[in-house]
């Protein structure tokens, strides 16, 4: 739950640990009391909008802690709308834990998740599509997905909607008109005009809409199985995926016992690769639970990549395999290209995996045709580099997909042949779903749930 | 209570005083209405109908809380037309053309009945007041009358100036001489006022006008009235004609724009955006070839044609040139040209939503001083500011309409939360729950308030519980009833409709080609007596019910947040995350509730979002 008592907050931006230097911010009308209070005197002269001084940070007992830079923002040009101050120390641990405790003891509040950019919402200084983008831009584990979340905290899908709203809006006014004053009946020409200005707007909805297919794997990343017959290679497929990987982002290996995962950037999207036990027809129960493992990986994998050795005959055990994944979306790598091909790729194989591409493990060849061969499999030839506005979050492809819920039953009551109040009913409450994305129309439930999944300081 | 002389005032003897000074004095009140005029008393000063979309719908509701438009008008008209017909229930409304002369009469003949009620000829000159309650008026001639409430209804007769062309007089309204002593005594009492503006048309004379040419508008054969006891129709029917403006008629008001009071700069007060004056018409929709034009008789006695559609503030001989281009108008003999006026209002937002102003106690104001126009839109204020007039004489709560059940609390609504900043007139597109506010159940959703309050007689409830018991009834039957081959009806709708046996009969009755009357004589059968509306009312319960449960459920919502009270010295500066801007806004409004604030022009989700929380805090 959100809270909006009274209060300076503060919060250390920078992410815990020894660091070079941190960051550490205050918001709220008291900031520049309590820091002033904490510093060493004079800095009278120092105060200036937006232009950073040094001074001496003192501790609760007067003794110095840091020399610190100090900037700043009156309200309400500055992030939060209100007073704020950032102060960048040395990234000690315990220096910083000095420094919050001296404000906190002068009265400022330790910030609750998200509660800098709620006051920044709440003064009015973003919409919620933004403010959310701010989440998504903090969270960001790829340029694209910063790229994407900054796109974002500009206002492009706010502005992307405005015009689809202000295409409902006008239409909702002519068919309004036409209910308010009798002179002007509506013609069957006007209202196939009328009828074809909301299936524009429903179809510009649905574009955005389907961009979720890719903005959500944008947000989110994709998790990969790679899987294979003992031998085929798929640890070193694995390795080699990673090893040419310029911007890994490490998870801590090793995690389980049954899998080993990393993750990779797949042209901007997050890809985790599991390397599991493998699935074969295990006889003893120690193997049997790391294919009941594996089958699970399977289970949640957006997508599997099936290592076969090309080198040799396509045996039982690989059809065994092939049988178990049949069904997911799939990526063939046929290892050991250096070697002769000797395998026969089954026909249904061959049809169903989309992509198949010859690798060497070992020479290091054509894994970035791979790795382009398994971004293909998940985004289905869709650009990634979408021009338009790219929605990546659940909670805005649900208010599109209410939107237009409303728009097309509206639609099916005046092609119905209804009068014009029934399908207005309709639109307005497509208006009002769309009105939640960017928080013009909301409800404290939505906003609650926003804000509680920001981190700290943000 | 009751030491002065009235309990209750009502100042001005149009469609708003003559509702306000009835209700009150129906109430118990002792109650005068004060008017410049007694014969001018409920004079139709503009067109010569009542009723319309949402203003219809305003009606059928002033006669389910006990008001008396309906019942005047359903007497005194010659002319009823359901409009909207082709539409669904909620947008359909009757509009009644009435007998301009007997309307008058019908609604002095009810004044001068009603007991507790004087109507006197008094100018009043000033308010009185002690500290921040009214206490008395003082008269032109310098008498004081003490009163507990006082109603202002006056219309457009503070400082009103009159424009013709060039040519401009203070006037209320033609021949009728402005109120300057009240416009004076009202910027005293430290109230922010504005100006607006308003307009009518030339009437012309019924004999020097060729019909011949012209489109002829006949009423409906079945009237649809606006009163709960309405049956037949008391006078002779009448049509009216349509014709049309044209290019050469345009040509006319471009050439003499300059002309013009309106676009020569002389008027500065906001009209009305919906009922633009010709000129207006012309300079707007400058694409358009032609306007229509409705040619109204006035009255069976006078030779009056109103000329609706041809509101102009032009000088007399633009007029004459423009008639003179019109078919049917050319040579037409100009009983009274047309003429704007332009009048004081009090911004509405200093009001309580029981139209009490909230720095006078015991003040009320109604009708075209709140800023709206229209005769119904001041008739509902009237009714709503005589009711509450005579409950705070008595010391009693006030009586208060919300957005969910009725057009007359948006109207209230609306006025106190938004302000105006031009006339303010109804339509179905301000209720956020129009499907469920329809002309049908207009009596349903007030008629218990009016009886509650002590407006609506005994009898007329009794009759209105029956009438809905078998309405609910009706509703049930067909909810419970299915297709057997014993029915009467049941091969013709198996044959016709293609029905299987078994189906519901509400089921068969919502499909679209199917309607009520297709049921023959079931009701009968059933030992149900329906009249025609009755089953109208049955059928659009069934029919729509898809949408009514939907709007149920809005209006659930609705009434939640206006469940959320927020009391009168409510501190919005305590309040943390507001803006400065935003506690400005409450502050001017001062809602009493979180409905009302998220309403509030300027008041973003956000800011209604801390409230509801503060709010919670408090609470607790």
């Amino acid at each position: 739950m959100t809270s909006i008592e009274e209060g300076t907050i503060v919060a250390v931006a920078t992410p815990p640990g020894r660091s070079a230097i941190a960051l550490l911010r205050l918001s709220g009308s008291q900031a520049r009391q309590l820091v002033a209070q904490q510093l060493e005197k004079p800095t009278s002269g120092k105060w200036m909008e937006r232009q950073p001084f040094l001074a001496r940070f003192l501790g609760p007992e007067g003794q110095p802690l840091d020399r610190a830079l100090i900037t700043f923002f009156p309200g309400p040009a500055s992030y939060t709308g209100e007073d704020l101050i950032e102060i960048s120390c040395h990234g000690s641990p315990v220096l910083v834990e000095g420094i919050m405790g001296a404000l906190l003891q002068g009265g400022a509040r330790l910030a609750e998740p998200g509660e800098f950019t709620m006051r920044a919402f709440l003064n009015g200084k973003m919409d919620l599509a933004q403010a959310e983008a701010v989440r998504d831009l903090v969270e960001s584990r790829t340029a694209f997905q910063a790229r994407v979340a900054a796109e974002q905290l500009d206002g492009r899908l706010s502005r992307r909607l405005r015009p689809v709203k202000e295409r409902i809006v006008a239409t909702l006014c002519q068919m309004e008109t036409a209910l308010e004053f009798v002179e002007d009946e509506v013609s069957t020409e006007d209202r196939s005009r009328l009828i074809g200005e909301i299936e524009e707007a429903d179809r510009q909805l649905r574009e955005l809409e389907e961009s979720f297919q890719l903005g959500k794997l944008v947000q989110a990343g994709i998790s990969v199985l790679i899987t294979g017959r003992t031998n085929a290679g798929k640890s070193s497929v694995f390795n080699g995926l990673l090893l040419d990987d310029r911007a890994i982002v490490t998870d801590i290996p090793g995690t389980t016992r049954d899998a080993l995962t990393e993750t990779i950037d797949l042209e901007g999207i997050p890809a985790r690769l599991a390397d599991t036990a493998g699935i074969r027809e295990a006889t003893d129960p120690v193997e049997r639970l790391g294919v009941e493992k594996s089958l699970e990986y399977l289970r949640q994998a957006d997508l599997v990549l099936f290592v076969i050795d090309q080198s040799i005959q396509f045996n039982q055990e690989d059809q065994y395999i092939w049988e178990r994944v049949r069904g997911h979306p799939c990526v063939l790598a046929l290892n050991k290209e250096d070697l002769p091909a000797r395998v026969e790729i089954p026909l249904d194989l061959e049809r169903v995996c989309t992509e198949t591409v010859r690798v060497s493990a070992l020479k290091h060849t054509h894994f970035q045709q791979l790795k382009s061969a398994l971004l293909r499999a998940v985004t289905q030839e869709r650009q990634v580099a979408n021009e338009g506005a790219m929605v990546t979050n659940l909670r805005h492809k649900q208010c599109l997909e209410k939107a237009r819920g409303h728009l097309e039953k509206g639609l099916g009551a005046y092609q119905g042949g209804m009068s014009e109040e029934f399908p207005l009913y309709d639109f307005r409450k497509a208006l009002t779903a769309l009105g939640q994305i960017t928080g013009e129309t909301t409800t404290e439930d939505i906003l609650g749930q926003i804000f509680s999944t920001f981190c700290i300081g943000k | 209570m009751g030491a002065g002389r009235y309990d209750v005032i009502v100042i001005g003897g149009g469609h708003a005083g003559c509702e306000a000074a009835i209700a009150a004095a129906r109430l118990g009140a002792r109650t005068g209405l004060f008017t410049l005029n007694r014969n001018m008393v409920a004079q139709m000063s503009c067109n010569p109908s009542v009723g319309g979309i949402a203003k219809g719908h305003l009606v059928r509701e002033i006669d389910a809380l006990g008001g008396v438009m309906g019942q005047v008008a359903d007497r005194t008209g010659i002319q009823f037309r359901l409009l909207n017909r082709s539409r669904g229930p909620a947008v359909q409304a009757p509009r009644v053309q009435c007998d301009k002369e007997l309307y008058r009469i019908e609604m002095q003949r009810l004044l001068a009945a009603q007991d507790n009620l004087t109507v006197e000829e008094v100018e009043v000159a000033a308010i009185l007041r002690r500290k921040d309650r009214l206490v008395a008026i003082e008269t032109a001639s310098g008498q004081r009358i003490d009163c507990s409430t006082l109603i202002l209804t006056t219309g457009t007769f503070l400082n009103g100036l009159c424009h013709v062309g060039e040519h401009k007089f203070m006037a209320g309204r033609s021949g009728e001489k402005a109120s300057l002593s009240m416009a004076k005594s009202i910027r005293d009492l430290n109230l922010e006022v504005g100006r607006l503006k308003t307009g009518t048309p030339p009437r012309l004379e019924r004999s020097s006008i060729d019909f011949s040419g012209l489109e002829v508008q006949p009423g409906d054969e079945v009237p649809t009235f606006f009163s709960f006891g309405s049956r037949e129709v008391q006078h002779q029917q009448v049509s009216c004609w349509i014709t049309h403006t044209n290019p050469g008629a345009h040509q006319v008001i471009r050439s003499n724009l300059h002309r013009s009071p309106l676009y020569g700069g002389e008027i500065l007060g906001i009209g009305p955006r919906y009922c633009p004056s010709i000129e207006d018409k012309v300079v707007k929709f400058p694409d358009r070839e032609r306007h229509q034009l409705f040619l109204e008789p006035e009255s069976l006695q006078s030779n009056a044609i109103y000329v609706n559609g041809l509101s102009t503030s032009m000088p007399m001989d633009v007029q004459r040139a423009l008639l003179d281009r019109v078919v049917g108008l050319e040579g037409s003999v100009v009983i009274r040209p047309g003429y704007a006026v332009e009048y004081d209002f009090v911004q509405p937002t200093q009001l309580h939503a029981s139209l009490e102003v909230r720095k006078v106690a015991g003040l009320f104001l109604a009708g075209q001083i709140n800023g709206t126009t229209g005769y119904e839109e001041a008739a509902a204020q009237g009714l709503v500011a005589g009711i509450n007039a005579a409950l705070k004489a008595q010391d009693k709560e006030p009586l208060l309409l919300n957005r969910a059940e009725s057009y007359i609390g948006i109207l209230i609504d609306d006025l106190v939360t938004q302000g105006v900043d031009e006339p303010y007139r109804m339509f179905t597109s301000r209720a956020e729950c129009r499907l469920l506010l329809r002309i049908d159940n207009a009596d349903r959703r007030l008629m218990p308030h009016g009886f509650q309050v002590g407006l609506v007689p005994e009898r007329t409830y009794r009759a209105f519980q029956k009438k809905w018991l078998r309405i609910d009834k009706a509703c049930n039957l067909l909810k419970t009833k299915h297709l057997n081959k014993f029915d009467p009806f049941s091969s013709d709708f198996r044959q016709r409709f293609g029905v299987k046996l078994g189906a519901s009969l509400s089921q068969i009755l919502k499909r679209p080609e199917v309607g009520i009357e297709n049921l023959g004589g079931f009701f009968e059968g059933q030992g149900l007596a329906l009249d025609s509306e009755e089953r109208h009312v049955v059928e659009t319960q069934i029919k729509y019910e898809g949408y009514i449960l939907q709007q149920l459920r809005d209006s659930d919502r609705l009434r939640s947040l206006e469940g959320r009270r927020i009391s009168s010295g409510f501190n919005y500066g305590d309040v943390p995350g507001l803006s400065r801007e935003v506690v400005e806004r409450l502050l001017r409004v001062q809602p009493d509730s979180l409905g009302q604030a998220s309403r509030i022009p300027g008041i973003t989700p956000a800011a209604v979002s801390i409230l509801n929380v503060y709010l919670d805090l408090r609470k607790g």
